[in-house]
């Protein structure tokens, strides 16, 4: 008994102290992201203003501060485990909303929806058009691509898809009304937590926090596919179920937090990458770590945003294309073999 | 629950409008080692895939003692049958005791909330296929000799009550394929219904208690050993030339040439 207690041990490799760490970095930069912005503010003023009072600090901290850090955590832990447990489904590292066109895709939906008339700015209608359309490039990706694509096939599709968004989105840029639509909507594109409400965070929030819980509550189902298909299925997992259930709630996720926030992209492949180094490679454990780095990596990108002096403030998902990108090339290059061996 | 049995009861399969399977209606009783042989592309990996119900066979049914398998739930399913296929995956570099646990999953074990009797399970499993000194390693560091007999274990930490085994001994050198034999069987005689696809005859006539012969998606021969597996039956399935000869321990099968 002694022994089986002790390989138990041994089979955790979870130091909990990493974890401590992230949470502590995470309390670091939310304070970080509430103290930073245009107008100085000393600790006890923000603090106040987040309490109470009807003063410029309250103004500034309820109505700015607050609503864009909460998005922020919000949108990057959807986006992290979003990414998660795309990679846990298609056993694959490099999956990610963004790889597969889904941002795009949400992006399409929000524009169409915003600059045909049919809703405003702070419509519910406008997550529900990104969640429909994140949603529709998923089942487009995986009638293209089938159950068991290969990394190229998979990367080539969400490419494609991506594009196609993109150029039905600049065609109904072009078909707008409004002047300053292309403007607009290219700086929106871009993602940024900029001259958000608490409205904002009201309606998205729903469906990403939704969305968390359903994705956090697979874990077991991604380990199982560990083995694949036929060995998950014979261990009692519904795959199909499985696959549905993920892809809606990545969709639903995704599309809320793009429909507030515009397209931030490699959040998603950036923090399940951060979750393996702190937790091992195991597709459940890494959900909750994924999820805490994706919010963590995205406040830190926003304060950063804040801080560098610059005509216009920088974009959000400028910064963590910055860091995704290059992390991306460096996983393709380390998969280098899946694109020769997975030809199938 | 040992001494379960299957019956694959006129299974038929079409897939892109290919007859796999035609008609088999096998009767697989309890506590025995059944060989499931047949030339490549006969259809025995389907069948096995129906019979674990990974694979919705078009026409027939499979049933566990004359219950349909396909009406009981998942989890209580997974339990009774376990299965091994013969694309054998990790799609991450786990250590081997944390894959090895997943056999435990439809006992509602998880690496979270495993007690002793299923860390007992996965201990027992990883030293009858003699990988316990691997226990710690990650399974993509193994050789393909390693990672087939970790695979098994991973079956055999699930202690249902039907082993089914697609190609268990494919990778793995003469000893440990004989030890891999010798586990099956083991199963077998613990009450254990074992089918076991095997591409070695020599193997599936030293032990198994019966055996199931496919071609072209049908079953030419099913029964003992002896009566199988015959010379004439081998020349005209497996265009082989086969000496059968008759030991203490049942037959032996010397193949002395291929019939052209």
């Amino acid at each position: 008994m002694v022994t089986n207690q002790s390989r138990t041990n041994q089979a955790l490799p979870s130091p909990p102290w990493r974890l401590l760490g992230l949470y502590a970095a995470l309390v670091v930069m939310v304070c970080a992201s509430l103290m930073t912005g245009a107008v100085p503010l000393s600790v006890v003023q923000s603090l106040k203003g987040l309490v109470g009072g009807d003063d410029l600090a309250a103004t500034i901290m309820r109505e700015i501060r607050l609503p864009r850090t909460l998005l922020a955590l919000f949108v990057g832990g959807i986006l992290g485990v979003s990414g998660a447990a795309l990679q846990g489904l298609m056993r694959n590292p490099l999956a990610d909303p963004t790889v597969f066109g889904a941002p795009q895709a949400a992006a399409f939906g929000a524009v169409l929806v915003l600059y045909s008339g049919m809703a405003g700015a702070l419509s519910v209608a406008l997550p529900m058009a990104a969640i429909a359309a994140a949603l529709l490039s998923f089942v487009v990706l995986m009638r293209i691509i089938g159950r068991q694509a290969s990394v190229g096939a998979m990367i080539l599709a969400g490419l494609a898809i991506g594009t196609l968004a993109g150029a039905a989105t600049s065609i109904v840029i072009a078909l707008s009304a409004n002047p300053f639509a292309v403007t607009e909507i290219v700086f929106w594109m871009m993602g940024s937590f900029e001259d958000r409400s608490l409205l904002h965070v009201g309606l998205s929030l729903p469906f990403i926090c939704l969305a968390m819980l359903v994705l956090l509550a697979q874990g077991n189902g991604y380990r199982a596919l560990v083995l694949g298909e036929d060995s998950a299925t014979s261990l009692g997992i519904d795959v199909s179920r499985l696959r549905w259930i993920t892809l809606v709630a990545v969709a639903m996720g995704v599309g809320a937090a793009v429909a507030v926030s515009g397209a931030i992209g490699f959040v998603g492949l950036i923090a399940p990458y951060c979750a393996r180094l702190l937790v091992g490679v195991d597709p459940k454990r890494i959900l909750w770590p994924a999820l805490l780095s994706g919010s963590l990596l995205l406040v830190m990108a926003d304060v950063v945003v804040r801080l560098v002096p610059a005509q216009a403030e920088l974009r959000v998902g400028a910064v963590t294309a910055l860091l995704g990108v290059p992390l991306f090339m460096a996983a393709i290059r380390q998969h280098r073999s899946l694109f020769v061996e997975g030809a199938s | 629950m040992k001494g379960a049995t299957l019956h694959a009861d006129h299974v038929s399969l079409d897939l892109g409008g290919r007859e796999v399977l035609s008609a088999v209606d096998i009767a697989f009783g309890s506590a025995s080692l059944y060989a499931m042989v047949g030339p490549n592309g006969a259809g025995k990996s389907s069948l096995m895939r129906i019979l674990a119900q990974v694979l919705a066979p078009s026409q027939g049914s499979v049933l566990l003692d004359s219950q349909r398998i396909a009406d009981l739930p998942s989890r209580q399913r997974a339990r009774i049958v376990a299965y091994l296929p013969q694309d054998r995956q990790a799609a991450w570099p786990m250590p081997v005791r944390e894959l090895v646990m997943l056999g435990r999953m439809p006992h509602g074990a998880t690496l979270e909330q495993a007690v002793s009797a299923d860390w007992q399970a996965v201990d027992t499993a990883l030293e009858r296929t003699k990988v316990s000194d691997l226990a710690d390693r990650c399974i993509t560091h193994l050789s393909g000799g390693e990672r087939a007999r970790v695979f098994l274990a991973r079956a055999l930490a699930t202690q249902a009550s039907i082993l089914l085994v697609d190609e268990p001994i494919a990778a793995l050198d003469p000893h440990h394929q004989w030890l891999i034999m010798e586990t099956l069987q083991q199963e077998a005689r613990s009450g254990c219904l074992v089918i076991a696809v095997l591409h070695d005859l020599s193997l599936a006539a030293r032990f198994a208690d019966r055996i199931v012969m496919l071609d072209q998606g049908r079953v030419v021969a099913q029964g003992d050993t002896a009566v199988v597996l015959t010379a004439p039956r081998l020349a005209d399935v497996f265009n082989i030339a086969v000496r059968v000869e008759q030991d203490a321990d049942g037959i032996r099968l010397v193949q002395t040439g291929r019939v052209p």
